[in-house]
């Protein structure tokens, strides 16, 4: 998945919604972190979204155990 | 292999054990074919330059070479398991194995001189070692120190056709087409890791009903060849995961190397079963050694490398050979050095010191089944 | 009503399944995956609870998740901040302050925060709800979430034999509760006091665990082995740390840890400076002279002597310390409660050294639920959900902890027949089986035991076992060099008949259901005429920890033990968990066969199949 801009999009509207979602239950710290961190945490979120979670068996020319 | 900037070969020196005393940059203009250098993880690995002459030989020495990639380091096809090459540790031949002699001229060697052919895996071919520090080139000096000090006229020259990831089934193929007419007096054969580690990973019912044992990755092979890649192999994901339970695999092992111990014997040599040692028996580690052990650990291999251990104890418990066949436990005399030496750069992979372990345990298994028994003097031509 | 309980993103996921009151499941992950405190999404325990109940997830009611992530979210910014603030101030010392020092100049967002955040994306913590309803393919409306302590709290209690207890949970953390006390009635649970955030025994004991060398949340108990072989020689210093309130709450000083934002270690500067050096992880630790090598030089064995002693008796004070602190809120909870049973649950629960002084100092009613880490919270949520919010009938209680996978004959011949292994035996009857296995004991052979359903929670309890002959002083020795590869300081425990237990431990067994003694959660003392019978199972300090059986509890290893008996005279064994360092209990055959294959076990029994680990080559 590369970066482009319906992930970005898609990114910041989550982190609007979370930071949403922490202010109407009450949790201010999360709240004003994910709204007053808003850019960086978008940052963050994207980097961790484009990370592979599982990891591909290495290229057949290579003897894994040799 | 990656990029590699330290240079030439230093000592192996400084509080925490490392090479410190390296300049970094490109020396390849100065390399020879012989230079090395040190990474520092504490391996040695050779340059990137230009190829040696003999080495640019073997490259087109017979089709496979042609037909293969121009690297200096990889698997590649060849009919009968395959060809590795690794170019910058010493001589190789065109088969990848670190041999300089001709082996139809050692075919036709004077009754006195003896040829002891070692087979095993990447441990083997002594990866960490240059050529002067194998175990073969020890072992060799020290069989023929021995004879002089007992006044014996004979000569041995020792052999490694160990190949990266040969299994006993890649070592009796080995055996067969290069050294049928060689007829070794001996066979060495090194080897269980391979054995231990791949025969967990393959398809079960090829382990069950056939006793083969492959590497895995082969199956990759069969993808591309046959465009097959939408059709999951056994491993298909990592961590790799041990589908085949220990003690069957040791069942398929010991099977197929008392097979290719009766093919030794049937000409006319004597074969000698070694364990090669695994990392887990080191319980006492020098910090560098750890540290190496630590860096070089892949962990997507543990769930089937955890199990070594337990099978090599198994083995030495079980096996039963007979008195014509010297058992050399390479794994259990390993246990017995503490952390003043240096013996493992990684799980399997022996450091130049750990070679000369392996020369002595041949030398004195050799000096008394073979040599004190008088067995050299039979002939069989 | 079907409720299906889960935990998992932290530590130790799993997953239990409610039908109508009744527990018909539960496993936890790390059991199938064979991945040690897998935190991963408990997929396959999933499908083992529906599979175990015949049903589908279309079938099930509820989803519930065992916390509100956002607001342990909400925790972690309240505590970065903190941690910021008290950096401003110049509270933070040392090391500590140059961290932050440059932290706060480079980014804006702390590097602790940072990486908290970029996990949370990576593995959708944020939106568990969501996470659940996509792993699941359930309507988002299916799932809900109850706070973590709330599903300690139910996971103690709702599964007790208590109709009215007073209910104490401790942990690490959960949001920001790190323990509270309730009273429990019927169907009822009312908070009356939580501890928060940074003032927990869970973490403070953790951070005592990591000082002596060992992982964090795996080796609490190994302090606890430790302690044994010390003398309390820094109580005071330790006990400073430790203000307990009249209320029942109590504080940690603050000063020694690093409770709010740690990154690589709980204890500050100002801990080694009250304490000293840490141990070294795997650093050689012995007693006395004869069990260290014997070329070590005069000097290096009194180093080592020496150093042992000094971390034994400092594993030793914090132990006392923390049972005083259990001890103290147990004391308060049943005065509050009007009760004395009490039930406990979180992962400081565990503790069966304290376990056995609140049995026999504080007289309690004890329950301790035996997944009393976050695993049990599986139970706990399901539980929760289903009396606080579903108005449910109270529900039954454990009536076993073997809720885990069943021992399937089919699966038994079918790795049997793959293992390679070729002496096996069949007995033809639960009699033959135990005279036929008592009689390999006796003669000193050490036994891989897989019977009926899994246990539930760390302790085999003989379902997946790892059985010796208790009465044999070198079967300590002969286990841990054989099998298990554990430290010195780690003792084994035993099994034995209840109706025998008073006569070789030093406590009255509470037969009734949910004792302690049935899950091995408490410890207790060998009577002193008793210690050489059973050495192989008597620490250093003379005590046990104590399982307990009856003909009802588990009639197969119960028969066992009798058969034992009437050869050795003692109806006791060593009872350890089935499995090899650094991995999992075992769950299923294959496991077993793989496990068994590669230790020093000299038989397997699978039901009634004997394997021997003789084999030819």
């Amino acid at each position: 998945m590369a970066d482009n801009a319906d992930l970005r999009l898609d990114v910041q509207k989550e982190v609007n919604r979370l930071a949403a979602e922490c202010k109407a239950s009450g949790f201010d710290n999360a709240a004003r972190y994910l709204a007053d961190n808003r850019t960086a945490v978008v940052e963050i979120a994207i980097k961790a979204r484009l990370e592979p979670k599982k990891r591909d068996l290495p290229s057949p020319f290579v003897y894994s155990m040799q | 292999m990656a990029d590699e900037h330290v240079v030439l070969l230093e000592s192996y020196h400084d509080k925490d054990g490392y090479s410190a005393h390296w300049e970094s940059g490109d020396r390849a203009s100065q390399a020879g074919a012989t230079a090395s250098s040190i990474k520092f993880s504490g391996r040695i690995v050779p340059y990137k330059r230009d190829w040696s002459s003999s080495e640019l030989q073997n490259m087109d020495a017979n089709v496979f070479n042609q037909l293969s990639p121009r690297e200096p380091w990889g698997f590649y096809y060849f009919p009968f398991g395959y060809l590795f090459r690794f170019l910058g540790m010493g001589p190789i031949n065109s088969f990848g194995c670190r041999i300089t002699r001709s082996l139809p001229d050692l075919a036709r060697r004077h009754k006195n001189h003896k040829v002891v052919a070692c087979f095993g895996g990447s441990a083997a071919w002594s990866i960490f070692c240059l050529h002067h520090q194998m175990y073969t080139e020890l072992l060799q000096q020290r069989l023929n120190a021995y004879c002089k000090e007992q006044d014996l006229e004979l000569q041995f020259t020792v052999l490694n056709f160990g190949q990266h990831g040969h299994v006993v089934m890649n070592e009796m193929l080995s055996y067969m087409n290069f050294c049928w007419d060689l007829k070794p007096d001996i066979v060495v054969a090194h080897d269980g890791y391979n054995d231990a580690v791949y025969g967990q990973l393959c398809d079960s019912r090829v382990l069950d009903d056939w006793d083969v044992i492959y590497q895995e990755n082969l199956e990759g092979w069969s993808q591309i060849l046959h465009q097959t890649a939408d059709i999951p192999r056994t491993q298909h994901s990592l961590p790799y995961r041990a589908v085949n339970q220990p003690v069957r695999v040791l069942k398929s092992y010991a099977k197929r190397k008392r097979q290719f111990a009766q093919i030794v014997r049937s000409n006319g040599g004597m074969f000698v079963w070694g364990l090669q040692p695994a990392a887990s028996s080191r319980k006492k580690r020098s910090p560098l050694e750890a540290s190496l052990l630590n860096r070089n650990r892949n962990p997507d291999h543990a769930p089937v490398v955890v199990n070594v251990e337990g099978m090599f104890r198994i083995l030495r418990q079980s096996l039963k050979l007979d008195d014509d066949t010297p058992f050399v436990d390479c794994d259990a005399a390993m246990s017995t050095y503490g952390p003043d030496h240096l013996m493992f750069g990684d799980e399997v992979h022996l450091m130049p010191e750990g070679d000369v372990l392996l020369a002595g345990l041949y030398a004195d298994a050799i000096a008394k089944a073979y040599i004190d028994k008088g067995r050299w003097r039979e002939v069989l031509k | 009503m079907k409720v299906l309980g889960l935990s998992f993103g932290f530590h130790d996921s799993a997953a239990a399944l409610l039908i109508d009151g009744r527990i018909v499941a539960a496993g936890q992950e790390e059991r199938f995956t064979r991945i040690k405190h897998d935190a991963d999404f408990p997929r396959r325990a999933i499908e083992f609870c529906l599979r175990q109940a015949s049903i589908s997830m279309a079938d099930v009611d509820r989803v519930v998740y065992y916390e509100n992530a956002l607001k342990k979210f909400d925790r972690i910014v309240w505590a970065s901040n903190l941690r910021a603030q008290q950096k401003s101030n110049g509270r933070l010392m040392g090391r500590a302050r140059t961290l932050w020092n440059a932290a706060t100049k480079a980014h804006d967002v702390p590097p602790y925060l940072k990486s908290v955040t970029h996990s949370w994306f990576k593995w959708q913590k944020f939106d568990v709800v969501g996470k659940i309803s996509d792993e699941l393919v359930v309507p988002r409306e299916k799932v809900t979430y109850v706070d973590h302590h709330d599903s300690h709290l139910a996971a103690a209690f709702y599964t007790s034999p208590f109709d009215h207890a007073a209910i104490v949970t401790m942990d690490g953390v959960g949001e920001y509760e790190t323990a509270v006390i309730a009273v429990g009635r019927g169907s009822e649970i009312e908070r009356k006091l939580a501890i928060s955030l940074p003032h927990s025994i869970g973490l403070f004991y953790s951070a005592f665990t990591a000082f002596l060398g060992f992982e964090v949340n795996e080796g609490e108990y190994k302090v606890m082995g430790m302690a044994a072989f010390g003398q309390p020689k820094y109580y005071d210093e330790v006990r400073k740390l430790i203000t307990l309130r009249d209320d029942g709450g109590f504080e940690i000083e603050q000063s020694c840890f690093e409770f709010l934002a740690p990154q690589m270690l709980p204890y500050t500067e100002e801990f080694l400076r009250r304490f000293g050096e840490p141990r070294e992880p795997e650093a050689d630790f012995a007693v006395q002279r004869s069990d260290l090598p014997e070329d070590l030089t005069d000097e290096q064995a009194d180093s080592v002597l020496s150093s042992s002693r000094h971390y034994a008796d400092l594993a030793a004070s914090v132990q006392l310390c923390t049972e005083e602190l259990i001890l103290h809120l147990a004391a308060k909870a049943s005065v509050i409660a009007g009760t004395r049973n009490v039930c406990l649950a979180g992962g400081v629960a565990l503790n069966s050294l304290a376990n056995g002084r609140l049995i026999r100092e504080g007289g309690y009613n004890l329950f301790v639920h035996p997944a009393a880490g976050d695993a049990g919270n599986a139970i706990g949520a399901a539980a929760s959900y289903y009396h606080r919010t579903a108005k449910q009938p109270r529900m039954q209680g454990f009536a076993s902890p073997y809720l885990g996978s069943p021992l399937d004959a089919a699966e038994v011949d079918a790795a049997v027949a793959e293992s390679g292994f070729d002496a096996v035996t069949t007995c033809s009857s639960d009699e033959e089986l135990a005279e036929h296995v008592a009689g390999l004991l006796a003669d000193g052979a050490v036994i891989g035991w897989v019977q009926g359903q899994a246990e539930w929670g760390p302790r085999a309890l003989g379902g997946r076992s790892i059985l010796a002959d208790a009465t044999n002083p070198a079967m300590k020795r002969i286990v841990n060099e054989r099998v298990k590869f554990r430290e010195l300081f780690r003792p084994f425990a035993p099994a034995v008949t209840a109706e025998a237990a008073s006569q070789y431990f030093d406590f009255e067994p509470n037969l009734a259901a949910g004792a302690p003694e049935y899950y091995m959660l408490a410890v207790h003392p060998v009577r002193a005429g008793k210690k050489s019978v059973v050495p192989a199972i008597t620490h250093a300090d003379g005590s046990a920890r104590v399982q307990i059986v009856t003909s009802a509890s588990n009639p197969t290893f119960h028969a066992l033990l009798r058969a034992f008996e009437r050869r050795k005279g003692v109806p006791i064994l060593m009872n350890t968990s089935f499995n090899l360092r650094g991995e999992p209990m075992v769950d299923s055959p294959r496991d077993a066969i793989r496990t068994f294959s590669i230790s020093g076990i000299d038989y397997l029994v699978l039901g009634r199949t004997v394997v021997s680990s003789r084999i030819e080559l």
